[in-house]
């Protein structure tokens, strides 16, 4: 179930919240728990078992980390290891099992056979979420949870469940424990999620059809404006739908009494690449920077470890993002772009004129995207090629289709990927407007319905079956 | 103060719309059937064991959900609205032209699909020996291109139809793309061709198959309110409805209608249809896999169709030229079209598909 279904918005939410706001608050812990062990069953019931035994055994693995940190630092770091090979053997076993044994019999090791399991929804957020508790105990980042309820209520909490942001048990103990449940946090989580929801459907759904039908096209009907335009769209669409998800779990969690760090700082205006990864997916970022890049030492152990460190982190991006090869290119190519940065371009970017920095960022996430969006190389090669010209037209009819049908669309895209709309255009700001507010809110709340049941439209029209 | 007001009438405002929404939508009668679809609605799904631990339970229970959701239709014309008020010039593929003029688009086929076609009608007949008049009809995007808005995209179908042509050298190609153009030979709210179009088509077949001069026709409104296709398709639900016209002849043609050997009936319109929303189905009952049609015509003549729903509106003047007319659609047909030709020497044969079909649909490959 997503947010953006009606589903959820119009049967899971609304009973989640009388049931959440009717009972007495100390048991919304567990009422949180159990709704959101729903909401993960939903989509696949068997993996609700998989996700308990994930609770608990880090749980368990948790106490015993806490109770020998202080005294026996041997025992509580082998507690540790064991957990931590636990999670990674889980997450490699359902994600990356089918990937290896694929690759070993392309290599003509054919001693065993892809088992083709369905992926358990959201592991790769929750098993890096989860293993942030006993890291941060082992570390003295944070005290144990004594409570089991507390402990499944942060691991399951469905608003970052299934696409994050990756929610560090640190940063969220104290709330677990306790939180005040208010009006104005309410009122901003309605907001934040509104927002989230608009971006979702309305800007990344719309911008997917774009993309669709430009990946659709024969490559003779593709002018290079064209390839351009489709993978801006692309970048749209992924932005706006990450983004969107993040906004909506983050407005969730407010309604219920939660704050979750950001994660996405309008990634589109960065002015290189080193930024470029401050700004976007940044639970993600935080997660690989604190668990893996600082404790293979950094940038403390000079230049050349710093590059393999660099790569390191890079290469593990890009295989998180999904077992395929293009996923590992695009991580590499990020690490490489990062380290060329941290060498000598980024100096000199920092002398070059705004508009330079912004167009090279750009191109260079815009080329990027392309190898996210191709799992197969040639086909991320073609269009490669069609972006610069391989077809011989800059602009056709197509073209002009696009910039005319989604115009407005492309500017809304491109407005609402700069923080615009909350500084100089926020005309929230001004008393009398922000009385209208919850007006505004009702009438996206209703367009964007109107969007979600248009998407279940099908006509079987008799002539096409 | 003022704050704490503006943070409660959010809240309440969200919780308001939410809850509404979610209780209208639990009290509202549940519907089985949608017309502008033209499908039955997905049923509950069954609550066994095993549907549910097989996790199919989610996906249908959306589907149905989503497909009950209350006041579907009012939802899809606001999203419609939206889409022209943000600047679109299509919805769902339909263009919204000049005059309410809806056309779909036509801007993505499979060339394997078309060459395959080709070559299937070829060795046809070639195996039957048969000469075989072909008419692949342009769409309304292309014959009526100055109804599109500005911007609009699709293939050129008049080259697409020489292309074709150069390939069916051996047949009678009858190429539409002139005689149609600009004709107002379509529905406006309808892929077809309407009754115009299709008397074009028959002046068409008169002068280069039967090589006689065309019949004089009555036409007689049947309904006014034809909502088509297109209509449903774009969301654009406040597009008005139009007519639609009975074919007549101006000599008495009795006709027997018999729909895949079973069904009979004695006219080449269905009045039952027009109390329908799909109202094209008034002309020959819409689609079946084979309909035999005898006419009082006394001149021993045969024609054997293999078409799309295209033909439908051509027959009724078609039959003024026959005796007997065999018409198949090969996506429900599981015989052996070769069996329907007995007689050479009287027969001929048609293939007349949309362009739109014609380079989407396989089943061709059945003919041979």
């Amino acid at each position: 179930m997503v947010f953006s279904s009606l589903t959820f918005l119009y049967a899971y939410l609304p009973i989640v919240l009388v049931i959440y706001f009717t009972v007495p608050a100390r048991f919304r812990n567990l009422i949180l728990f159990f709704v959101s062990l729903f909401f993960y069953g939903w989509g696949g019931p068997v993996y609700v078992f998989l996700m308990i035994f994930s609770i608990f055994f880090n749980f368990m693995f948790g106490k015993g980390i806490a109770k020998y940190r202080d005294v026996n630092q041997k025992i509580a770091k082998q507690y540790l290891v064991l957990d931590i090979v636990l999670n990674l053997a889980i997450l490699g076993f359902f994600k990356y099992y089918d990937f290896l044994i694929g690759n070993l019999n392309v290599i003509g090791l054919t001693f065993l056979q892809p088992l083709h399991l369905e992926l358990p929804i959201g592991i790769s957020f929750y098993t890096f979420q989860t293993m942030s508790y006993p890291i941060d105990l082992y570390r003295h980042d944070t005290d144990p949870q004594k409570k089991f309820i507390n402990f499944g209520a942060y691991v399951t909490m469905f608003p970052q469940l299934i696409a994050g942001p990756i929610v560090r048990y640190r940063d969220i103990a104290s709330m677990l424990d306790d939180r005040k449940e208010n009006y104005a946090q309410f009122a901003s989580g309605v907001q934040r999620f509104t927002v989230g929801l608009c971006k979702k459907v309305l800007l990344a759904n719309s911008a997917g059809t774009v993309w669709k039908f430009v990946t659709g096209l024969a490559p003779s009907e593709t002018s290079v404006l064209t390839a351009w335009l489709g993978i801006l769209f692309y970048a749209f669409q992924i932005y706006f739908d990450f983004s969107g998800y993040s906004d909506m779990a983050i407005g969730l969690g407010e309604m219920f009494g939660f704050e979750f760090l950001e994660n996405f700082n309008y990634p589109y205006i960065s002015k290189s690449i080193t930024d470029f990864w401050r700004r976007w997916h940044m639970s993600l970022s935080y997660w690989f920077r604190d668990y893996v890049y600082i404790p293979l030492g950094g940038n403390r152990l000079g230049l050349r470890r710093q590059i393999i460190n660099i790569l390191i982190v890079w290469l593990l991006t890009g295989f998180w993002h999904g077992a395929s090869w293009n996923f590992v290119l695009w991580g590499l190519f990020y690490g490489f772009v990062l380290i060329i940065e941290k060498i000598f371009l980024l100096k000199n970017l920092e002398k070059a004129p705004g508009w330079v920095c912004h167009l090279y960022t750009i191109v260079i996430v815009l080329l990027a995207w392309v190898l996210f969006a191709f799992t197969n190389l040639n086909e991320a090669i073609h269009y490669f090629g069609m972006m610069f010209g391989s077809t011989g037209t800059f602009c056709n009819q197509a073209t002009l289709f696009i910039l005319r049908d989604h115009g407005i669309l492309f500017i809304l895209c491109l407005l609402a990927s700069t923080p615009i709309f909350r500084t100089k255009w926020n005309i929230f700001r001004k008393d009398k407007i922000q009385a209208f507010l919850p007006l505004v809110i009702a009438c996206a709340l209703l367009l964007c319905t109107a969007f979600i049941v248009d998407a279940t439209y099908n006509p079987f029209l008799y002539f096409r079956f | 103060m003022k704050k704490n007001l503006i943070h409660k009438s959010t809240t309440y405002v969200f919780l308001g719309v939410v809850f509404a929404l979610t209780i209208t939508n639990l009290c509202s009668p549940k519907q089985t059937y949608s017309e502008n679809e033209n499908r039955t609605l997905a049923p509950f799904p069954s609550l066994s064991f095993s549907n549910i631990t097989g996790g199919q339970f989610d996906d249908e229970f959306e589907t149905w959900f989503a497909d009950h959701f209350f006041a579907r239709d009012a939802w899809i014309q606001a999203k419609a609205a939206a889409r022209i008020t943000a600047g679109a010039n299509e919805n769902n593929s339909v263009y919204l032209g000049k005059d309410g003029h809806l056309l779909g688009a036509f801007n993505t086929f499979n060339p394997d699909t078309i060459k395959m076609n080709i070559q299937c009608i070829n060795e046809f007949a070639q195996d039957t020996n048969t000469k075989i008049n072909i008419m692949i009809v342009p769409g309304a995007v292309s014959s009526d291109a100055s109804d599109l808005p500005f911007g609009a995209y699709n293939l050129n179908e008049e080259d697409m139809l020489k292309q074709i042509g150069i390939q069916f050298s051996q047949q009678n190609y009858i190429n539409l793309s002139a005689v149609l153009k600009d004709q107002d030979a379509y529905f406006k709210t309808d892929h077809h061709w309407n009754v115009k179009g299709a008397y074009i088509a028959y002046q068409e077949i008169c002068s280069s198959v039967l090589h006689t001069e065309p019949q004089q026709f009555t036409y007689t409104q049947v309904a006014d309110d034809f909502k088509g296709t297109m209509y449903s398709k774009s969301g654009a639900f406040w597009t008005k409805g139009e007519p639609m016209y009975r074919i007549d002849p101006k000599t008495q043609n009795d006709v027997t209608v018999t729909i895949d050997q079973s069904k009979a009936m004695n006219s080449l319109f269905n009045e039952e249809s027009l109390n329908g929303k799909d109202k094209y189905t008034y002309y020959l009952d819409g689609n079946h896999g084979y309909e035999r049609i005898q006419t009082s015509v006394n001149n021993g003549k045969k024609a054997v169709i293999v078409k799309d729903s295209y033909a439908h509106i051509l027959v009724p003047f078609l039959a003024q030229e026959y005796s007997e007319i065999d018409l198949v659609d090969l996506r429900y047909y599981r015989d052996a079209v070769s069996r329907l030709i007995t007689d050479k020497e009287t027969t001929d044969v048609y293939v007349i598909y949309s362009l739109d079909e014609f380079a989407s649909d396989k089943s061709l490959a059945a003919l041979w």
